[in-house]
């Protein structure tokens, strides 16, 4: 036990490190006092809300898929399985086609992705219980079909709106709308906490859907409540950043090869890992070569396809 | 109610077609049960029925006089254990963090596991002889070993009823008698009522108090392994000619195999 | 007799003959143009060539004219079959977006010519080459030296500035990603000849995604909408998180009503893009 809190002492100072470092690096030069004072306050306060959407979103992102791994007893399973992804883009996709405003987007976006889970879910219904096979199926093929009408979309769409969406495609942490900021960070917060209430219940579940229904777990229901918190947890990023990928796979995996299964302590710790595996990431899209932003998702992919990588290797080994 | 366990007019499956046809039984406290009869004759259905994991389709279940599908999931948890055939485990998980998940139907959601709970694992623990393998990943146990580390987690629930769904079809002959051994102990000892479904129909005869007969969704007989294991009933049940004479030291019935 | 209403028939057919293919010989005479670049189309038109041309892009939406003309397909996705179908003497295109389409229709046998035009004096050069390759030599030239004219009498007038006092502006062509003009782009060039200062000139393309950090630091003194109002309008933009104290903001010089087209375009209005730019930024103080 004693390793474990260590391990989230480590974890918490990174957090505040890291946002400390993105908020004092930037396109604009300019030294921490120069940064704080009267005439800088409006920069720093763009980075703030930057920082804020990056801990919100690693945090999400990670706890999601640390559920979502448990809930459908899948190594893969990350937050935009269920058709999420998919979902959102195409509503993210015809708002920026139809031209509406930068404002309602996001709403758009949100409603696009629950409407996709709710399918997948609705379908993957057999005899009242969900059955987890179907869900991973149903979401890789009704992901699929969105995909490829969004596709369509795209493709006959001027070169201006096509921008937009590879840039959403892409996931940026560019934030104007401070309600928008507020309303996700609540949503996204809330439900991990939510979800982490259920940490004993997601350790059940991990061993077994008929092992959990024998220590007195309610399957069924429990699936049905953490599948909404991890759409709702997801669907609020994408409305806001986009697509970023990565995180809510390795994450994971990452936090559990040191922390162990205990899903009291992994989600935790893994939200604090996420949010400063974001909030780095963020940086370096900003930072490295002004005054072009890179999108996000082509950083968390560089760094999180490698790390991955060597992640599972070591997991191939502890398998051996 | 001497019988801890009533199943009455049961009928269960899964879709359309019945696998249980109107099953009547009553388990009494103690039991050392055994479920056999050819595949397919609804044995596993009948044990997850039993152990509230899949509810029937007409009939009820009773617990110590209680409807056990009314029960609280948690409070049914704390009587009833069971033991699968296998548990596939994704990641790396000790042996003591397995175990200790059968304190789970005692504690809230929120709450953490205390000293007693520790306690009761170490004990299941030690009862299998699994102590000295508590750190180790399950991943990287024998078949026997993982085994036993799945009936400590059973047993840290402490249960009164124990089920088991054919919990040496995977072990050979030395961890067979090992764990069959343990379980006819911990039935005598403490009075553990026990359900197992048996493959092996001179496992079942050596250690069952009774044993239950199925066939065709319906029990075909319910008595002593004297009653049940008749060279008769082995025929009309599984089609194949046996001879049926008895083990030379613990003079239960043994069903010798008569190749065609 | 039977012969000579042969002859007689055979005649007639022959005269028909010859006077379709005089017409047909005649249409020859007039060139056919097809021209998949807004810009090469409103040249083109400027020049008096309207009537030759046979084909446009969809985008093309300059002179009214124009829409009266066959469609060959999007900016980005041009129909090869179509263009080809019109048996087209030259067609226009640009380099960028349209290579792929180009290779095709220069392997197919076509002519095309490309122009890209990243300031002033390349779009004169390239007025002067459309000029010498449709045979309408003066007016390319009236043309050219019209622009010119108008330019000098705008650069004469902002040439006193010192650059430290030149106004500085960011033309922001799209929200969602930011994106503004970098050097080599020519909006670039027209806040240039406008005696602006494009604060977005370090972008390493001409069109590139711009930190939105960048654009409350560098304090541009006006803000020019590169895209159709609806998008957003100057409140939009007033409201964004620490966008409100930049001075373009807070003087109230979030530019919205220079049509876009003009802007972006390299074409003959591309001096009233640079007059109404200067006239923003030099003479409606407020």
């Amino acid at each position: 036990m004693t390793k474990n809190n260590l391990v989230i002492i480590l974890l918490l100072i990174g957090f505040f490190a890291s946002i400390f470092i993105g908020l004092s690096y930037g396109p604009a030069d300019l030294s921490l006092t120069e940064l704080f004072s009267h005439n800088n306050f409006d920069i720093l306060r763009l980075r703030m809300m930057r920082v804020l959407l990056g801990i919100v979103a690693g945090a999400g992102l990670a706890a999601a898929g640390c559920i979502l791994q448990a809930v459908l007893k899948n190594p893969l399973a990350e937050p935009y399985i269920l058709g999420i992804s998919s979902g959102s883009t195409l509503g993210a996709g015809l708002a920026i086609i139809c031209g509406i405003s930068s404002q309602v987007q996001p709403l758009i976006a949100f409603i696009g992705a629950l409407i996709a889970t709710m399918l997948v879910v609705y379908l993957a219904r057999a005899n009242g219980a969900i059955s987890i096979h179907s869900l991973i199926l149903l979401g890789v093929i009704i992901g699929t079909v969105l995909s490829g009408i969004a596709t369509f979309l795209i493709s006959i769409s001027s070169s201006q709106a096509l921008h937009g969406i590879i840039w959403w495609l892409l996931g940026n942490l560019q934030i104007y709308d401070i309600k928008l900021l507020m309303t996700v960070s609540i949503l996204v917060l809330t439900s991990i906490a939510v979800g982490w209430i259920f940490s004993q219940d997601l350790n059940a579940i991990s061993i077994g859907e008929e092992e959990a229904k024998h220590l007195g777990i309610d399957i069924e229901t429990i699936k049905v409540i953490l599948i909404i918190i991890c759409s709702l947890i997801t669907g609020a990023i994408v409305s806001a950043c986009g697509i970023i990928g990565f995180v809510g796979l390795i994450i994971p995996h990452g936090i559990r090869l040191i922390v162990g299964n205990n899903h009291r302590i992994v989600i935790p710790a893994a939200c604090l890992a996420g949010s400063i595996f974001i909030v780095i990431c963020d940086l370096i899209s900003r930072a490295i070569m002004p005054p072009v932003e890179i999108p996000i998702g082509v950083i968390t992919a560089v760094i999180g396809g490698p790390l991955f990588i060597i992640l599972l290797k070591k997991y191939q080994r502890i398998r051996q | 109610m001497n019988s801890l366990l009533e199943l009455k007019n049961i009928w269960a499956g899964y879709g359309n077609e019945p696998v249980l046809k109107d099953i009547s039984i009553r388990v009494s406290r103690g039991t050392f049960l055994g479920i056999i009869g050819p595949n397919g004759a609804g044995k596993s259905t009948l044990l997850r029925v039993a152990s509230r994991a899949l509810p029937p389709s007409g009939g009820n279940v009773f617990f110590d006089g209680a409807d056990l599908y009314s029960l609280n999931p948690k409070s049914a948890a704390r009587h009833i254990a069971f033991v699968p055939q296998s548990i596939t485990v994704n990641f790396s998980l000790t042996v003591w963090e397995l175990v200790l998940m059968g304190r789970i139907p005692y504690l809230g959601r929120l709450e953490s596991y205390k000293q007693k709970d520790f306690r009761i694992a170490e004990e299941a623990l030690k009862l299998t002889d699994m102590l000295h393998l508590k750190d180790r990943d399950t991943n990287e146990l024998s078949a026997g070993e993982k085994q036993r580390a799945i009936i400590a987690k059973a047993l840290a629930q402490n249960p009164s009823l124990l089920f088991l769904d054919e919990p040496t079809s995977h072990l050979d002959i030395g961890h067979q008698v090992d764990i069959l051994g343990l379980i006819k102990k911990m039935n005598q000892e403490t009075g553990l009522t026990v359900i197992s479904v048996f493959h092996d129909l001179n496992l079942a005869s050596e250690y069952c108090d009774l044993l239950l007969l199925l066939h065709d969704s319906s029990v075909f007989r319910h008595g002593t392994p004297e009653d049940v294991l008749t060279y008769s009933n082995i025929e009309a049940v599984y089609k194949t000619v046996v001879v049926v004479k008895h083990n030379p030291i613990t003079l239960k019935p043994f069903v010798f195999v008569m190749p065609k | 007799m039977k012969s000579t209403k042969l002859i007689a028939v055979l005649f007639v057919i022959f005269l028909a003959c010859l006077a379709l293919s005089r017409q047909s010989s005649s249409g020859a005479e007039k060139l056919r143009i097809v021209s998949i670049c807004p810009g090469t189309t409103e040249i083109l038109y400027a020049l008096g060539l309207g009537e030759e041309i046979v084909g446009v892009s969809s985008f093309c939406n300059y002179p009214e004219d124009v829409f009266k003309k066959e469609k060959v397909g999007s900016f980005s996705r041009p129909s090869l079959e179509k263009i080809v179908a019109l048996r087209p003497d030259v067609i226009f295109a640009t380099g960028l977006e349209q290579n792929e389409s180009v290779n095709m229709l220069r392997e197919y046998g076509c002519k095309v010519v490309l122009s890209d035009p990243k300031n002033m004096d390349e779009l004169f050069e390239s007025i002067s080459q459309i000029g010498r390759l449709t045979y309408t030599d003066t007016e390319a030239q009236s043309l050219i030296d019209k622009m010119r004219l108008e330019l000098t009498t705008i650069q004469d007038k902002v040439k006193k500035t010192p650059y430290a006092l030149k106004p500085r502006v960011f033309v922001e062509i799209w929200s969602d990603p930011l994106m503004s003009a970098g050097k080599d782009s020519f909006v670039d060039e027209l806040i240039a000849q406008a005696g602006g200062v494009n604060i977005a000139r370090d972008a390493p393309r001409p069109y590139s995604i711009f930190s939105p950090e960048l654009v409350i630091y560098r304090d541009p003194d006006y803000i020019i909408l590169g895209y159709m109002q609806s998008k957003n309008t100057p409140n939009d933009i007033r409201q964004r998180v620490g966008w409100s104290k930049i001075t373009a903001v807070m003087t109230d010089n979030v530019i919205s009503d220079i049509n876009p087209d003009i802007l972006l375009r390299p074409s003959p209005r591309a001096i009233d893009a640079v007059r109404q730019i200067y006239q923003r930024i030099y003479c409606d103080k407020k």
